[in-house]
Formats: C-alpha cells, sequence, structure tokens
C-alpha cells in the first residue's frame, strides 16, 4: 500500500465521522493554540522588555545594594534596598565621583512611594531624589521649566520636578511652575515637568516626582541609597567603568554587599527570565497536547473496534499486518495533524486578538514545535490503537459482530 | 495433472474456555483447477475451518497444504497475505462491502494492496468487473444504496478483481431472498464455465447440488465425497 492512499482512506474516514473527528481533534486545537498564544505572549514581552531597556539611558553602569546574582539560577536578591544589609550611602557615591577616571558622572538616587499634595488634590507618587544629573542619565529632559540644579542640590533645596500624570492630577490645567506642593510631611516648590514618557513594563513612567537627594535624606531621614547609576562615557568604557567601581566598592565593603551590573546584565537577565517564563507557560500548555493525544488514542481504540470487520475484510483480500497498521497510524497522525492545523490557525488569531491589548510575537520555533508536537502526538498515541488493529486475526475480525 | 489444492491429514484445534477443540480431524482432500466444489455440513462441523484453511486465512495445527503445488505451513505471514490477494477471491455470506465507500471503490480495494497498478488501470479493472456481474449503472452507489443480491455482485465483482485461481464463497445466498440467490448462483455458474475454481460452503444441500462435486463434514472429517449428476 502506498502512503497517499493511507492518507486518502484516512481522510474518508475522518469525513465520514467530522462531528467525531472535529471532538477528538478539540484537545490538539486547543493545545497547540495555546502552546502558540501563550509563547507569542511571552516573547512579546520579551520583545517589549528588551526594547525599553534601550530606553533607559545609554551606557550605564547600576550599583545595587546586596548581592544580585543573575547568573545560570536567574535572579536571586541578597540583601532588598534600604533594609541594614545596605551600605550604599550618599557619602559612598560622593566618594566614588572623585575616585572614578573613567566615569565622571556619579547618579545616587533614593527612590520611595509617598502622596503629592495641592490644595485638595492628592495623588500617591513615586519619589526619586538624586542629583542634578539626573535628566542626563536617565533620558528624562525637562520641557517645562528646568530642573534643579547642582547649587540646589548642595544646598538642600526644596524644589521639585514633576512628572506629566502627576501634573495632570494635582494641577489640571494650571501651570505648576513656582507652585508649592506637599511632598509627604514638607513642602517643596515646583520648578520644572518632565517630558511625557509613557510607560514601561505596565508602570506609568510620568508619575513621578524628583526631588534633591540631600532634601530627601533630611527630610525622611534616608541613609541608604537604593541604587547609584554611573554613565561611562562610551560603550567601550563601560567595563573599565564597572571593574573600577567593584575595586573602589571593594575597598569599603564585602563582595556580597553590592552588585555592579550594566545594562547588557540587566537585559540578558531579564530576558532570560522571560525566556524561562515563556518556556513554562508553552510547558504548560504542552500539557493540553497531552491530554489532546490520549484523546486521539481512546477514539482510535474505539474506532479500531468499531472497524474489526473491516480489518478482518481487509486482511482476508491481502493487506497485510504492516498495511494496516500504517492505516491505523495515519488515520491518527491526520487527526493530530489536521488540529495541529487548526490550532496553530486560531493561535495566530488569538495573538491577533491580543496582540490590541498588549505585545504579542507569534514565534516561528512555538509554530515549528507546536507543529511537530501534534505530529508526533498523533504518532505516540496512534501506535497502541493502529498495533492493535494489525494484530487482529482476519478469521475473528470477520465474525465480529 | 498436479490438484491445485491439496491437503494431506490437516488436524486443527484450538483452545476455547479452557478446553481444546478439535475442529478438523485429519483431512484429506484434493481439488483440481477448474472444479465446482461444495463443502456441506452442519454448523460446528468444522466446513467454516476448512475452508479458512484451504483461503490460508488461518493455519491448520498438523498437516500438510499444498496450494498450487506449494507447501502453505512454511510461509510467512506477507506470502500468504500477498497470495489472498492476488490467487484467491472471497465471496461472504453478509457481503462485507465496506459502507463508506461507492461499489466501484469496494471493488477496487484489494488492488491497494498489489504494487504497481496505475489509478485508471485499476478503474477500468474494476468498471470490467461490475460489468461481467451486470452492475454497470450503479457503480456509484455506495452499499445501503443497493439490495442485497446488488450487495452480493458487488462482493463477487470485488473477488475477481485479481483474476484470482480459486474462488471461495461461503454461503453466498445466505442473506439473500430466493430471487435473488438464485441469480447470484447463475453468476457463480457463469464463473465455473469461465473454467475457474469454486469452493463454495453451505448447509444447503439444494444448493450443493448444483456443484460438481460434494464434500460432506461432520466431526471435523470428511464423511462422503461424491459427484453430483
Amino acid at each position: 500500500m502506498k502512503i497517499d492512499e493511507a492518507f486518502q482512506i484516512a481522510f474518508n474516514a475522518i469525513k465520514g465521522s467530522k462531528v467525531r473527528a472535529f471532538l477528538t481533534m478539540l484537545g490538539i486545537i486547543i493545545g497547540v493554540a495555546a502552546v502558540i498564544l501563550l509563547v507569542s505572549i511571552g516573547s512579546g514581552l520579551q520583545k517589549y522588555i528588551t526594547e525599553q531597556f534601550e530606553d533607559l539611558g545609554s551606557n550605564l553602569v547600576i550599583i545595587m545594594p546586596g548581592k544580585v546574582s543573575f547568573q545560570d539560577e536567574g535572579a536571586r536578591e541578597g540583601g532588598a534596598p534600604g533594609i541594614s544589609t545596605n551600605k550604599l550611602t550618599f557619602k559612598l557615591s560622593q566618594d566614588l565621583e572623585r575616585k572614578l577616571t573613567y566615569s565622571q558622572t556619579v547618579l545616587p538616587v533614593v527612590a520611595k512611594s509617598l502622596v503629592a499634595k495641592y490644595g485638595n488634590n492628592s495623588k500617591s507618587t513615586g519619589l526619586v531624589a538624586s542629583n542634578s544629573k539626573y535628566p542626563q542619565v536617565r533620558n528624562s529632559p525637562v520641557t517645562e521649566g528646568r530642573f534643579f540644579t547642582k547649587a540646589e542640590v548642595d544646598s538642600s533645596k526644596k524644589v521639585a520636578v514633576i512628572g506629566k500624570t502627576l501634573q495632570q492630577e494635582l494641577f489640571g490645567s494650571l501651570d505648576p511652575i513656582g507652585k508649592r506642593i506637599l511632598v509627604s510631611d514638607s513642602r517643596y516648590t515646583v520648578i520644572g515637568v518632565f517630558e511625557e514618557k509613557g510607560a514601561m513594563m505596565g508602570q506609568d513612567m510620568d508619575d513621578v516626582i524628583a526631588i534633591p537627594i540631600t532634601a530627601a535624606i533630611k527630610q525622611f531621614n534616608a541613609e541608604r541609597l537604593n541604587y547609584i547609576y554611573l554613565q561611562a562615557p562610551d560603550a567601550d568604557t563601560v567595563p573599565k567603568t564597572v571593574a573600577e567601581a567593584k575595586q573602589f566598592l571593594l575597598k569599603e565593603m564585602d563582595e556580597d554587599d553590592f552588585s555592579v551590573l550594566d545594562q547588557k546584565d540587566l537585559a540578558s537577565t531579564v530576558e532570560s527570565i522571560l525566556t524561562t517564563l515563556t518556556a513554562g507557560l508553552g510547558g504548560i500548555a504542552a500539557i493540553s497536547l497531552l491530554v489532546g493525544g490520549i484523546g486521539i488514542m481512546n477514539i482510535m481504540l474505539v474506532s479500531v473496534t468499531e472497524r474489526t470487520r473491516e480489518i478482518g475484510l481487509r486482511k482476508a483480500v491481502g493487506a497485510t499486518s504492516q498495511d494496516i497498521l500504517t492505516q491505523f497510524l495515519v488515520e491518527a497522525v491526520c487527526l493530530s495533524l489536521v488540529g495541529g492545523l487548526i490550532g496553530i490557525g486560531l493561535g495566530f488569531l488569538g495573538s491577533l486578538a491580543l496582540g490590541q491589548f498588549l505585545k504579542t510575537a507569534v514565534t516561528g520555533w512555538s509554530v515549528g514545535i507546536a507543529f511537530s508536537v501534534s505530529v508526533l502526538v498523533g504518532i505516540v498515541f496512534g501506535v497502541a490503537p493502529a498495533y492493535k488493529a494489525s494484530k487482529l486475526d482476519p478469521i475473528e475480525a470477520l465474525r465480529y459482530e | 495433472m498436479k490438484p491445485l489444492i491439496s491437503l494431506n491429514n490437516i488436524k486443527k484445534e484450538f483452545p476455547m474456555d479452557g478446553v481444546v477443540v478439535k475442529a478438523l480431524r485429519g483431512a484429506d482432500l484434493e481439488i483440481k483447477t477448474g472444479e465446482f466444489v461444495a463443502i456441506v455440513g452442519p454448523s460446528g462441523s468444522g466446513k467454516s475451518t476448512l475452508m479458512n484453511i484451504i483461503g490460508l486465512l488461518d493455519r491448520p495445527t498438523k498437516g500438510e497444504y499444498f496450494f498450487a503445488g506449494e507447501e502453505a505451513s512454511s510461509f510467512s505471514d506477507n506470502k500468504l497475505a500477498l497470495i489472498r490477494n492476488s490467487k484467491i477471491g472471497f465471496i461472504f455470506q453478509t457481503f462485507n462491502l465496506l459502507p463508506r465507500i461507492s461499489a466501484l471503490e469496494n471493488v477496487k480495494m484489494p488492488l491497494m494492496y498489489k504494487a504497481k497498478t496505475k489509478e485508471k488501470e485499476r478503474k477500468n479493472m474494476a468498471m470490467e468487473k461490475l460489468k461481467q456481474v451486470g452492475l454497470e449503472e450503479r457503480v456509484e452507489h455506495r452499499p445501503n444504496q443497493l439490495s442485497g443480491g446488488q450487495q452480493q455482485r458487488v462482493a463477487i465483482a470485488r473477488a475477481l478483481i485479481n483474476n484470482p485461481e480459486v474462488i471461495l464463497a461461503d454461503e453466498p445466498t445466505g442473506n439473500l431472498d430466493s430471487k435473488s440467490g438464485k441469480e447470484i448462483m447463475e453468476i457463480i455458474k457463469n464463473l465455473h464455465r469461465e473454467k475457474r475454481t469454486i469452493i463454495m460452503v453451505t448447509h444447503d444441500l439444494k444448493l450443493a447440488g448444483q456443484a460438481q462435486r460434494i464434500i460432506q463434514v461432520k466431526d471435523g472429517k470428511i464423511i462422503k465425497d461424491s459427484k453430483t449428476k
């Protein structure tokens, strides 16, 4: 028997019981569609985050408190910022600025969430306390008014620059420049508004208030820094800056008390986390493929029993055991293959539809894997019924009622 | 002339519910090419087992079976399938047509298991056989759109498709009314006139009388082998 004839018999058998064939395929359809959809969400997220990292600012090196290891086993954070193991201080950042040779730009950051008020309007927002280099390092230019100066930082002046979202919440259509707002329990004068940045990783980057770090240290008694950003002059000096910063910090504290990362580290870390996540999502979806395969096996076993006489007849007129095996195996593969193709189509459509709300990207490998897995499922779960069919005794089979 | 079929002390035993059933207890039989033989006997006599062994659907427990001069016990399952495909045509009491496909497709079906026949040639061969049984008008009908007699004619056309040396008919008129039964017997007798070897199993002695030779089986043994007039 030629393989194309086996396919023809299989398609005839499927056509002969369309509803049953569809229900049998449903497991595979859902499984394949789920794999493609979930993987497309995962890789869309990955793509999006990678793009966002590029917007963060260029040639950045980030010093974080505690051990942040992004090797092999993914993220494992030691001391979180603000707790006693944090040994990053403002004074340390000033020392760094003096000692570093490659990087002249050191940006200490204290980050907090708090409530800002103007008149009757109040909004909880994210505070970023830093120095005058913030707009340059973080790629956040000021469009209205101005950012605070080095002199204002040195004198702990109570001035603030706010993001667009905060501006709209507190002032509406009023001009915010020169207005005095209440930040937690202290009054600050608004001197500028940041350019609109939009959202990043689901966080509104315009819901922000920036004040001089010295003022924050006084107001909140905040000794510890959340981050120190260093900006290298160009891409080539990034590794040297990392090395120099590490060398400096090791004199001040233990290896476990800090982490120095550059953007590439961060990006690749997040990417590796997301790859794991994507694979995990795909894996969970693949379980439904397995269930779909069991469905196919079940129906094929029923089909073999129902068609016992047909098998007996085919054997009587000259079909060998291999012919029968091939026929039923091909039928199982056809079911899973057609189911797989429908599933791929649905996965594509689903990811297009979902693309209206969040970023999705259908990847070639997920389609390839979903397709080959569905064929494989057909073979694996088709073997047992097909073997059963091929071993039927023609006399018994012909006598079967 | 060498006999086409030669059984030499054939025994067949099989276990059933823990008891060994002796279906054949030593059968000797020779059938020559072109003979029309009827095998008769009550149910349970072993005539079906005999038929299955002659048709190479079953292997004897003991004894020698020569089919066209070759000893069949040494044949592999695939070789048996090949002989069934090309040298034996089966006609069943219950027709055994595949319900989902047309008469033409049913007749073509055995060609699927035979190498090297082009689709167009297959169709021509099947059409020719359908014409021979007088069904050229209904080739696209499915079995459930045909009467019992017509279904059996399709089954005969299918049995003839590879021009087999032997036609094995198991109660070919058992499920038919007497008129259709007569028509089917006419077709079978015509096949005999074309010098084909025909072996028919039946419990109907009147039907058996239309053959040249009647072999009576009882309790797993051939008790009588006689020529009809």
